[in-house]
């Protein structure tokens, strides 16, 4: 049982900063019907900030880990994603697809591909205990975070005049256009949104894992995929409920599944993931937008 | 079909099949250094026809095709090597495939049939999803093989791979293998299945309206593709030698999608097309970044500009002419009506 608890802790932390990453992929979905590959890759971007600026004062590391995402989200909708705006979905997806390989490459180009340490915030390095359960700072501050962000989130998206116009834009974009609704101003508000929800990541998992490299970021946007589909793509509860359940299925193959199959964890998670998706092929939380009018 | 329609599409084989084979002849004079670039190049061209012929069609995007040409090869790779290769560096093989040694030919077209049958099981539920939700999903079958092929030791050999595979002497399998995926390929898409693929791709919703089931013709395109996939995979093995989890996994995934996308997404000459002028592209790129002498001139490019080359290509492509080189169209002589 103790057990158990312990691995409750450790999917509900997981589970947070992929729900994180997986709504950061839904809010530009559910407004252009895009699927950005690049996503994983402004985690990079972000955890480069952080390696370039890791001896400054943790504060100042923090918004730089915070901001470069957004600027380079901002970059891309503008230089790649505009021009194709009015594209076919897989066009969208492709260029997406485009825009991450060339961030890769480029970091390839100017700086290398050997991972670096960092050591970004060693106070979350150390861990309480609680009724017999350890519990690390760096959780605590995973899973307080991601409930910030939901709350502002939710917030942002009711109360104020921008997060009803993207809601409007996510329901009918061309009938929000119609009423008035300033389409690049909408997008770009989204860009920069998913770019904090990213740069989040992007601290978090430095934090977590010590290392940069330019290839880090695959790993996450695969896990976003698969939480914003098995939730039903475009829906952002949906993608929160799949970061969630991806969590659980994770953390919980790994403890309970015979030593000798253990590097095949990931392998069964996506074939789980595979059997969610033959009895719900819509998610599980299907938005009203995107389901399929015939 | 009618005699315009036939002729043209003759008209579209022939010309294909000229420029494939000039490539694929020219490996006879070329030099040590070119001989592999052609036969890589003649690889991956069947891989992106292979590519094409599901994506192309059904309008469908796959990431996780790669999976397949990777499926090929190491099937094809465990029927080639030698008994006595695999008793020194694979002691833990089953029975069946320690002492099984196969003709290349039969290795690869068994690759192709193994790739073809995982392909139909994956199409199960695949196919049921619509689109991009199945375009997301295919990734995830690309990453199922790869940590397959890195971890069950036992028969990849894991990260260390396999290695002795009988190296590919003559150009003649890639040749013929190039010139049939061709007329295999422009064969489909003139079928009737292939038409109402199209139809589909075009728009889902009048297809179904109008009777055709669309997920039994993606099915076929779906499993044909994964056949020739497995092909291009078992193929190419046989020109490295050596087989990893790596070699056949995100970066050539990268690489059918960029000559894909750069030659004309919908069209085969457009895979075609695009699969040369893309190898050519790469190889040039490769050659400014080791350092080449042009009239004794030094060109050194840095590290890394193979892929930013490759990347920003395939960018301004998407952005500036999305439909590729040939357009989308066909390459044929045309005739006035």
């Amino acid at each position: 049982m103790h057990a158990f608890f312990q691995h409750l802790i450790d999917s509900v932390t997981v589970g947070s900063l992929y729900a994180v990453m997986g709504l950061s992929i839904a809010l530009v979905f559910g407004i252009m019907r895009l699927v950005n590959f690049a996503q994983g890759d402004l985690v990079m971007v972000g955890a480069y900030g952080s390696a370039v600026f890791s001896h400054s004062p943790w504060i100042l590391t923090l918004i730089i880990v915070l901001v470069v995402p957004i600027a380079f989200a901002l970059i891309i909708e503008r230089v790649a994603f505009r021009p194709v705006r009015m594209a076919s979905d897989s066009t969208l997806l492709v260029t997406s697809f485009a825009v991450s390989y060339l961030l890769e490459s480029l970091v390839l180009l100017f700086l290398s591909a050997t991972p670096r340490g960092v050591n970004l915030a060693p106070a979350l390095g150390h861990s309480f205990q609680v009724a017999g359960l350890f519990v690390p700072w760096l959780d605590v501050a995973t899973v307080s975070s991601t409930f910030v962000l939901l709350l502002a989130l939710s917030w942002f998206l009711s109360k104020t005049r921008t997060g009803v116009f993207m809601r409007a834009a996510a329901e009918d974009f061309t009938t929000a256009r119609l009423m008035g609704v300033r389409a690049n101003r909408i997008i770009a508000v989204a860009f920069a949104i998913s770019g904090l929800l990213t740069g989040v990541t992007a601290y978090l998992t430095v934090s977590k894992t010590g290392q940069v490299y330019p290839t880090m970021g695959i790993n996450l946007l695969l896990v976003a995929f698969v939480a914003t589909t098995i939730g039903g793509l475009g829906s952002l509860s949906g993608a929160v409920l799949g970061g969630y359940i991806l969590g659980a299925i994770t953390i919980f193959i790994r403890a309970y599944f015979p030593a000798q199959l253990a590097n095949f964890t990931q392998a069964f998670t996506y074939l789980i993931v595979i059997a969610i998706l033959v009895y719900r092929p819509q998610g599980l939380l299907t938005s009203r937008t995107n389901r399929t009018r015939v | 079909m009618n005699n315009r329609a036939r002729s043209e599409s003759l008209s579209t084989f022939a010309l294909l099949a000229t420029i494939v084979s000039t490539i694929a002849l020219s490996w006879n004079w070329a030099g040590a250094t070119l001989q592999p670039v052609i036969a890589q190049g003649l690889a991956f061209l069947i891989a992106t026809i292979a590519l094409y012929l599901f994506v192309g069609n059904s309008g469908i995007f796959s990431f996780g095709h790669i999976a397949f040409m990777s499926l090929g090869a190491y099937v094809a790779a465990l029927l080639m090597i030698t008994v006595d290769n695999k008793k020194l560096n694979q002691p833990n093989l089953p029975h069946f495939l320690a002492t099984v040694q196969l003709n290349p030919i039969v290795a690869s077209f068994i690759g192709g049939i193994v790739a073809a049958l995982i392909a139909l099981i994956v199409s199960l539920p695949l196919i049921k999803l619509s689109g991009l939700t199945a375009s997301l999903t295919s990734l995830a079958i690309l990453e199922i093989v790869h940590v397959v092929a890195a971890n069950w030791t036992n028969l990849t050999n894991g990260e260390l791979g396999l290695t002795g595979i009988p190296i590919m002497t003559s150009i003649t399998e890639l040749w013929v293998v190039s010139i049939a995926v061709i007329g295999a390929s422009l064969g489909f898409q003139q079928s009737r299945w292939g038409r109402r693929l199209r139809a589909s791709r075009e728009d889902e919703v009048a297809a179904r309206s109008l009777g055709m089931t669309v997920n039994k013709d993606r099915r076929i395109a779906f499993v044909v593709s994964a056949f020739f996939m497995g092909i291009a995979g078992a193929l190419y093995v046989q020109l490295l030698g050596a087989l990893v989890p790596e070699t056949l996994y995100i970066s050539a995934t990268t690489m059918i999608l960029i000559m894909l996308i750069v030659g004309g997404m919908t069209s085969l000459s457009g895979a075609v097309v695009g699969s040369i002028a893309i190898s050519t592209v790469s190889e040039i790129l490769v050659k400014i970044q080791d350092g080449v002498q042009i009239n004794g001139l030094d060109i050194k490019g840095p590290i890394g500009i193979q892929p930013v080359g490759l990347a920003i290509i395939m960018l301004l492509t998407l952005i500036i002419f999305p439909k590729g080189i040939t357009r989308s169209r066909e390459i044929a002589f045309r005739t006035k009506v």
